[in-house]
């Protein structure tokens, strides 16, 4: 991966690292400044008071007289996909950006313990303000009971903190490589699919940090003095945990890239679904062990971000989505992580219900498309699903 | 601080065994919070079943007898029996006694054991027969964190080749009620959790072992099965792995996973006894085993080793595997134990009083800063079968700043206690007498721990602690033996022991290029010696002894640990003078160890030791045993002949035996049938 695109933990995706320079968009280019001002030319000269000099002094030389038979140009044409194009990267990831955050809402109820709620705006009509919401995603954090118990997890996994050093410090930031493990994606062979990614796992940090917020949950190291994570502690809530969250968005839109592809390999067996979720869990479970999370913010985000990835999903395509409740007051303290009581890769289809010994912790229900998708997404979606499709030996150029 | 001595006797009440007697004593069993505690008793003359009896008569819920033994163990009569129990403090320090009521003779404190970790209600189970295929042989292990669910076990994706685990650290399956400690697998159940957790034929190996027994993180348990290497894994991969495509059904295994705990403490001592019922556990399945109604050979591999012990064929841990070996007579057992790593730990003394005019000989014992657990040194008298023994030495001791303690001389229920300011007990320096066979006196000194986090926590000083020597009615040829126990604690385990060890000046470390020197030099007069280093657990006369080499350089690895063991002249010469022969241990200096299964199907890791050399012996073993009309050792002897791996001819006897054998491991090849 290079640095232009997954950057340095503090870079673009930082969100992973909860260092944050993502909510700034700082982090694009070298000058810190996202936009118009960028280094993104590919003259490799910007902004210097010489060049700018320079082409003072080339205009005054060759400019001439002003010219008045110059054919007319045709206009731009507003809101079409084929203009993104011609944007750069970045450019386009605010489109993205928009897209999707504008599609979402957030509202919080507090009782016994926080629920926040995030909602998803259905298009009913072109008309702004005229827009009905449904429920996407409802969170209610459990009681500090279930954290105060489940910090005998923290000590058990911070045992084997020797073993998974050198991952719990790669991970700190987006674990993209990781995935590149699995799935083969590369800069040059797979750049649109990068640009899906990038796009989810802002909408995830998105989503997620306004949750977190929301549900305002403890760490580990506000509940025991003796958890001392081996990683900075990020400032943020620990319910729901942001790695869980982005690590599953990210396998399963990789994952369905892959199914929908039409690939052999990909779509039988569900061999490389299982695999990517296995990472994400491991990457989320590495958390724990680094004595940053709880498993049960684990459990949370993984119900968040297999969720978003739908959502992202049906934006894209126009196909179904899914709905999830995790109902943190029913999650039982004795409960680990395990993704897999939430979701079945082969199928890429969440559990209507999850159940532990306290009760009933996680719903997902599935609903119908109802046919629209996000312009400029589905124009993404497109190229980045292209690049996974395979050749047919019996069709040579 | 000031520390000051006190001199007293064990009064009337004389102690069986010396550890067991300060471990009972020590502040910090009284922080332990535990119901039960672990320990490995002697029974003489006096069936299971009586001895049950007279304590609970005494104890009223004072004792749990482990439902490994059925009936028939319970009611026969045997000369003498190892028996693992679970027992209250009050007890064991009533077993731990000279003439005690009960017929033990020997006590060995283990560990704590949780409640929760018990089921009282559990009972016997019937064993049937099980039938195997032509050419069967059963391999067992015992060992700490068993990946039973690597590919090398398995005979297909969706089967195993494990018949039976034994999970001692875990809550009881109490729907079942047939193991008291822990959790019992069989193959079938093995089998349902591998179905169960099996999704796009990717097994959930996390859930496998949670679910299982062998992983419980939200007990804040560790878990060696957690780490990416496990010793436990790695080494049945050695002994009994086989690639699933080669379709090997003739090498069932049958496993015990000892509790991780026992193996924290390195003393060794904790450790008798889990394996004493792991033994039982698995002498009872290995019985079940039949082809054509024989019983099918059986090859355990135990790939554990201490420092400690009287090193002359004697010892509870040899006697105890005899015991195992011999349990079943219709059934012909083969055992794998490696020689032990402790070559250059500088754990063994040897004292010899030739010299006329020689008053004295020192040890420097060097007692690590910030060591959290106890320290003990053995002094084995040489062998004597007259009662009294002849009071052979005195001994005192001097911890770093003082004082020197008055002797203690080879007599019964001599005993010196050091206090510190609060009156607190920091060291015991103890004489007991360990019976025949063994017949030889032992005096020992515990040394409480150095460091602890927990408050008011008697300390003992770190730094320098002289050991002095003084002979008395001992011969020029006979020779007082010295061990510290192994205390180190193992990367990622509890409770963070610091191995202490002999720091005399006169003990030449490094050879003139700066290598470590593996033999102790010719003519050397320093009592700290390499030679003798052999495991405490590996005297015995029948279980085949490993060594390690490393295949690139075609030396003994420099830790491979040395015979001969402790002989004193005019006496029974012990079963064995060092290892039988030496296996592979190490590649190379910089490739170290060998590999074998990681702890997750799919890896391959690398570790060395002496542990890994002696299941490459049990694997080979296994193709012969059948055929084999002499014994386990005769054959690796021939064995080493037909299979030679030319060592330097520096290469000591008493460090390789026989010599070094090659064994190629291809676990993709079918054992020869």
């Amino acid at each position: 991966m290079t640095a232009e695109i997954f950057g340095s933990p503090q870079g673009a995706y930082g969100a992973y690292g909860a260092y944050g320079a993502y909510g700034a968009y700082g982090a694009y280019g070298p000058n810190g400044a996202y936009g118009a001002y960028g280094a993104y030319g590919s003259f490799g000269l910007p902004e210097s008071p010489v060049a700018a000099e320079a082409f003072v002094t080339t205009r005054d030389g060759i400019v001439g007289a002003p010219l008045d038979n110059i054919p007319s140009a045709r206009p731009g044409v507003p809101n079409d996909v084929q203009n993104l194009q011609r944007l750069s990267r970045e450019v386009r990831a605010a489109i993205f950006a928009f897209e999707l955050n504008s599609k979402v809402e957030l509202t919080v109820d507090v009782k016994e313990t926080a629920t926040a709620t995030l909602w998803r705006r259905e298009e009913e009509n072109k008309h702004r303000g005229r827009h009905k919401y449904r429920e996407l995603v409802e969170m209610t954090a459990p009681g500090m009971g279930v954290f105060e118990k489940q910090l005998s997890f923290l000590t058990g996994y911070a045992d084997i903190r020797q073993d998974r050093g050198a991952e719990i410090l790669s991970q700190i930031a987006a674990p993209v490589p990781f995935y590149q493990t699995i799935s083969f994606i590369d800069p040059a062979r797979t750049p649109y699919t990068l640009e899906v990614l990038a796009t989810a796992l802002r909408f995830a940090n998105h989503c997620e940090q306004q949750m977190k917020y929301a549900l305002a949950v403890k760490r580990p190291i506000e509940l025991s003095p003796q958890v001392q994570p081996m990683i900075a502690t990020p400032t943020h809530g620990s319910l729901p945990s942001g790695h869980a969250t982005e690590a599953f968005v990210m396998a399963r839109i990789i994952w369905k890239l892959m199914l929908h592809s039409g690939t052999p390999q990909y779509k039988s067996h569900g061999h490389w679904g299982e695999m990517l979720m296995r990472l994400a869990s491991r990457i989320a479970i590495n958390r724990t062990v680094a004595g940053v999370h709880f498993p049960v913010d684990s459990s949370a985000g993984a119900v968040l971000g297999l969720t978003l990835a739908d959502f992202i999903f049906e934006q894209c395509t126009g196909k179904g989505w899914t709905s999830a409740k995790f109902k943190g007051q029913n999650y039982s303290p004795s409960s680990d992580f395990d993704w897999h009581q939430l979701y079945v890769a082969k199928d890429d289809k969440q559990h209507r219900k999850t159940e532990g010994p306290d009760g009933v912790w996680a719903k997902a229900k599935e609903h119908e498309a109802n046919g629209h998708k996000a312009p400029a997404l589905a124009w993404l979606w497109d190229k980045a699903q292209a690049e996974w499709v395979d050749f047919d030996p019996c069709e040579t150029a | 601080m000031v520390f000051k001595w006190s001199g007293s006797t064990t009064g009337d009440r004389v102690p069986i065994d010396a550890i067991t007697y300060t471990r009972l004593l020590s502040d910090s069993l009284a922080f332990l919070d535990a119901d039960w505690w672990s320990a490995m008793i002697e029974l003489k003359d006096t069936t299971i079943a009586d001895f049950e009896t007279k304590v609970l008569e005494e104890f009223p819920e004072g004792l749990l007898v482990p439902a490994a033994y059925d009936n028939a163990d319970r009611s026969a009569s045997k000369d003498r029996q190892f028996v693992s129990i679970f027992a209250r403090i009050p007890v064991l320090d009533a077993l731990n006694h000279k003439g005690n009521a009960f017929g033990v003779i020997n006590v060995h404190l283990g560990l704590a054991t949780p409640e929760t970790w018990l089921n009282h209600e559990a009972q016997p189970a019937e064993l049937k027969p099980i039938d195997l295929s032509s050419k069967s042989v059963v391999m067992g292990m015992i060992d700490d964190g068993i990946g039973v669910a690597h590919e090398l076990f398995r005979a297909s994706r969706d089967t195993t080749r494990v018949e039976f685990c034994a999970v001692l650290p875990t809550q009881p399956d109490k729907t079942r009620n047939d193991v008291t400690q822990g959790r019992s697998l069989n193959k079938e159940e093995i089998e349902k959790y591998i179905e169960d957790f099996t999704w796009s034929d990717l097994l959930d190996e996390d859930l496998f072992y949670s679910r299982s027994g062998q992983i419980d993180l939200a007990a804040g348990k560790f878990s060696p099965i957690s780490l990416r290497r496990s010793h436990g894994t790695h080494i049945m991969g050695i002994s009994a792995g086989f690639d699933p495509e080669a379709e090997e059904d003739a090498r069932p295994i049958i496993c015990s996973v000892l509790p991780p705990r026992v193996v924290a403490d390195t003393s060794g001592i904790s450790l008798l006894p889990a394996l004493c019922l792991a033994l039982q556990l698995l002498s009872k399945q290995a019985s079940r085993y039949r082809h054509g109604g024989e019983r099918v050979p059986f090859v355990l591999n135990f790939s554990y080793g201490n420092f400690s012990g009287p090193h002359d064929g004697t010892s509870e841990v040899s006697r105890l595997l005899e015991y195992f070996l011999a349990q079943d007579p219709e059934q012909k057992r083969w055992m794998t134990l490696p020689a032990g790593n402790g070559n250059l730990a500088r754990c063994h003394g040897q004292l010899q009083f030739s010299d006329a005019g020689c008053d004295e000989i020192v040890l420097d014992l060097r007692v690590l800063p910030d060591d959290n657990t106890s320290s003990h040194v053995e002094l084995w008298m040489p062998y004597a079968d007259d009662t009294p023994p002849p009071d052979f030495v005195s001994v005192t001791v001097t911890p770093p700043f003082g004082p020197e303690s008055a002797v203690v001389d080879a007599r019964e229920g001599q005993k010196q206690t050091l206090h510190d300011d609060n009156g607190r007990v920091i060291a015991t320096l103890l004489y007991t007498f360990e019976p025949a066979p063994t017949a030889r006196g032992l005096i020992t000194l515990a040394i409480e721990p150095t460091a602890s986090l927990r408050p008011n926590q008697a300390l003992a000083p770190s730094g320098r602690w002289k050991i002095s020597v003084q002979p008395k009615d001992i011969a020029p040829e006979q020779k007082i033996e010295v061990w510290v126990r192994r205390d180190e604690t193992l990367p990622g385990y509890r409770p963070g022991g610091r191995q202490s060890f002999f720091d005399n000046g006169c003990y030449e470390r490094f050879g003139p290029f700066g290598a470590p020197l593996p033999v102790d030099p010719s003519g050397d007069t320093c009592p700290v010696r390499r030679a003798g280093t052999l495991s405490g657990f590996a005297d015995g006369p029948s279980p085949m002894v490993v060594a390690a080499y490393t295949e690139k350089t075609r030396q003994l690895s420099y830790y491979s640990a040395a015979g001969p063991l402790t002989h004193t002249p005019m006496t029974p010469p012990p079963p064995r003078n060092g290892p039988d022969a030496s296996a592979e241990g190490d590649r190379s200096l910089v490739r170290w160890g060998v590999l074998s299964a990681g702890s997750r199907s799919g890896s391959y890791v690398r570790m060395n030791g002496t542990s890994v050399a002696a299941p490459r012996v049990a694997r080979k073993a296994s193709d012969a045993i059948a055929d084999w009309s002499s014994s386990a050792r005769d054959w690796l002897a021939c064995a080493v002949k037909e299979n030679p791996f030319d060592l330097s001819p520096d290469a000591n006897a008493t460090r390789t035996g026989h010599g070094g054998i090659k064994i190629h491991l291809d676990w993709k090849r079918r054992a020869p049938k």
